[in-house]
């Protein structure tokens, strides 16, 4: 595959979670919309670059906020709308909803809802990992507000006494749901947070797809030889509120038109014309095909049945002789 | 003076006026104000208020020394708060959403709790924790519990969970006031519901529950938003020659089960409705007081309904079926009277 080629590829995929996060925010104004949505609109491109160094069966957790996760890590839109409805045919059978979409069955263990709680959970499933003697690590997203919990604090350090495999990922989008960092962090980096431990750390341009990807690629060769975890800073910035119906009265005019041009798409766009000029007629199609997917898996989950009583039943304890 | 107000500006209202009277009142918890870090924009000082604007409008007359935002660290605000209130401090902390008192539970169990009592009866700690409980908001699992029962088990805690504006006012006033750890929990359902509520000060006991409708036929005990659901069914039964009596406990510790069991002993029959799960409830606990009490007067068994033994379901018909409605609150009613079995609810 030629170089362009696989940069096509990773935009189109960027391109995907933006075009989904583009018609949840169209969805969330209409009577159809139940409980809160959060979309990923600027991030996509960390969540892109990070998630591709996955292999099969590697552990993930993710966040309320995990639309670009869930696109990136290749789940099925579809699935993903239907959860967001609360269908049968979600990927929580539509027990969990927006803020839990995940899919087990490809060890994507969980969105949790309560800020930090994936981050021991992610260090706890490379732990188990390594003492079962496989070569599975973990990816663990959380947001900047996170770094002030408890379970961060336990879990990375954790993480290191006691060897487990697992990239901490802190996307920091420069909010903490209304909060600004410049309130909210003691330190300019969270890695401040985290570089008296003896652990490898990286904070990387996270609108810049190339470079996440050099930074990610770096942490998971380490992680995979040394089995120890790595803690990866991405600098970002949440193009959209905190949920949908958010005001976002707490961002200036001048501070959001700077992030917009520093859209990751745009960004990366420019990167893949600069390499070949040729391939400008590409993205309009890509956009074009993406938007077409996300109106399919919308039209065709909406037509979904919600699930029945009984599976809810079944949902609370995995019984002997339960598939599980 | 009295006027309509919403659930929501009630408890900000009661606030507002004990921050006033008392300067070492403060509020703080995530993004009770909001926009911290950015107040040179227009907008961004009191961008929030809360998730629901609850304490809309506090910072701007009180300012960012006695309106906190915290950070995402509910154990170290709460934990400092109640070392505060050894400096003299009377702050109220609000964890964004009941579930998420997980993250502090510690402070709260072994140290709120227990400060007073451990130390031979020494100093207490007059904190108020508010948070944002109850299912029905299509907010999933995290967002939705109720975990009243969780409260109201450990002694030293008070808990209240109010079901109107009028009695959300008095009885914040009150917990502010109060000399103990008081757990407040305002039902996200109930923000937006009006009732009539004096301009000025004033105070409901902590412990007094409250007979909502008079009747003679049957005691139904609502819990928080439960109330209305009970009130409802109230009206269709009469309809139907049934004179329900509803009562909000409103304090659930400690709660005036003399309210309630003199009324058992007036109706002779007992329904408990709580979004709750059912297993070690509110429920459950009421029920289990009044049979202790006031079994002579009964003329049948006791019933509870709640909410079912799981995580609160996301999707749409399983959450509202999850909720006890006021259909089924009205067929436990009549079948109770009729002294006919009642299946358990699945």
């Amino acid at each position: 595959m030629s170089n362009v080629t696989e940069m096509l590829d990773n935009w189109k995929l960027m391109s995907l979670s933006r075009e989904f996060d583009l018609y949840v925010k169209e969805f969330a104004q209409t009577d159809d919309a139940v409980g809160y949505l959060h979309t990923s609109i600027g991030q996509e491109a960390s969540s892109v670059a990070i998630i591709k160094q996955l292999n099969q069966g590697d552990w993930m957790t993710s966040t309320y906020r995990n639309h670009s996760h869930g696109v990136a890590r290749g789940l099925d839109l579809y699935r993903m709308v239907a959860e967001l409805l609360g269908k049968e045919t979600g990927y929580c059978g539509g027990l969990g909803g927006s803020m839990h979409i995940a899919d087990q069955d490809i060890n994507f263990i969980g969105s949790m809802g309560i800020v930090a709680g994936g981050i021991p959970i992610a260090a706890g499933a490379a732990w188990g990992s390594k003492m079962k003697g496989t070569n599975q690590v973990a990816l663990c997203f959380f947001g900047e507000g996170a770094v002030h919990q408890g379970a961060f604090h336990e879990g990375l350090e954790f993480a290191i006494k006691f060897e487990a495999p697992v990239l901490f990922v802190c996307e920091n989008n420069l909010y903490a749901e209304s909060t600004s960092s410049k309130y909210h962090l003691l330190h300019e980096s969270t890695i401040g947070y985290v570089d008296h431990f003896d652990i490898k750390t990286i904070k990387v341009d996270g609108n810049n797809f190339e470079a996440v990807e050099v930074a990610a690629k770096e942490c998971f060769a380490y992680m995979r030889k040394e089995k120890k975890p790595a803690f990866l800073e991405s600098m970002t910035y949440k193009l959209s509120g905190q949920y949908e119906g958010d005001k976002e009265t707490y961002k200036s005019a001048e501070e959001v038109e700077y992030w917009k041009t520093q859209d990751p798409l745009k960004r990366y766009k420019a990167r893949i014309l600069e390499t070949d000029p040729s391939v400008e007629a590409r993205f309009e199609e890509i956009v074009n095909e993406n938007r077409k997917t996300v109106v399919d898996a919308f039209e065709r989950a909406a037509k979904d049945s919600y699930p029945e009583i009984p599976s809810m039943h079944r949902a609370v304890y995995l019984e002997k002789g339960d598939v599980a | 003076m009295s006027r309509e107000l919403t659930y929501k500006d009630a408890v900000n209202e009661a606030i507002r006026l004990e921050m006033r009277r008392d300067s070492s009142v403060i509020l703080i918890g995530e993004d009770v104000a909001g926009g911290a870090g950015n107040d040179l924009i227009p907008g961004a000082l009191d961008a929030w208020g809360g998730p629901f604007g609850v304490t809309k409008d506090l910072v701007t007359e009180f300012g960012r020394e006695r309106v906190i935002d915290s950070l995402l660290a509910e154990t170290g605000f709460v934990g400092a708060c109640i070392g505060a209130t050894f400096a003299g401090m009377r702050p109220i902390a609000e964890i964004m959403y009941s579930d998420f008192i997980g993250t502090s539970f510690d402070q709260i169990l072994n140290h709120a709790a227990k400060l007073r009592f451990t130390y031979g009866g020494k100093k207490s700690v007059p904190l108020v924790i508010r948070t944002v409980t109850g299912a029905g908001f299509r907010a999933g699992s995290e967002h939705s519990q109720m975990l009243i029962s969780l409260y109201s088990h450990i002694p030293g805690l008070k808990v209240i969970a109010p079901s109107n504006a009028f009695d959300a006012k008095g009885l914040l006033i009150s917990a502010i006031r109060d000399e103990n750890p008081v757990i407040f929990m305002e039902h996200k359902r109930l923000y937006m519901r009006k009732s009539e509520v004096p301009t000025e000060s004033y105070s409901i006991p902590i412990g007094v529950g409250d007979i909502k409708r008079y009747g003679q036929d049957i005691t139904i005990v609502g819990v928080q938003k439960m109330v209305l659901t009970a009130l409802d069914a109230a009206e269709q039964m009469a309809a139907q020659g049934i004179d329900a009596e509803v009562i909000d406990p409103r304090s659930y510790s400690p709660i005036d089960i003399d309210l309630i069991c003199e009324s058992v002993e007036k109706t002779g029959h007992l329904l408990i409705v709580d979004e709750s799960h059912p297993r070690c409830s509110m429920a459950t606990d009421i029920a289990g007081m009044v049979a202790d009490r006031a079994f002579s007067s009964l003329k049948g068994p006791i019933k509870t309904l709640t909410g079912l033994h799981m995580p609160v379901p996301f999707s749409p018909p399983l959450e509202d079926h999850f909720i006890p409605s006021i259909q089924n609150v009205v067929e436990y009613s009549q079948k109770m009277l009729k002294g006919e079995k009642i299946a358990e609810r699945i």
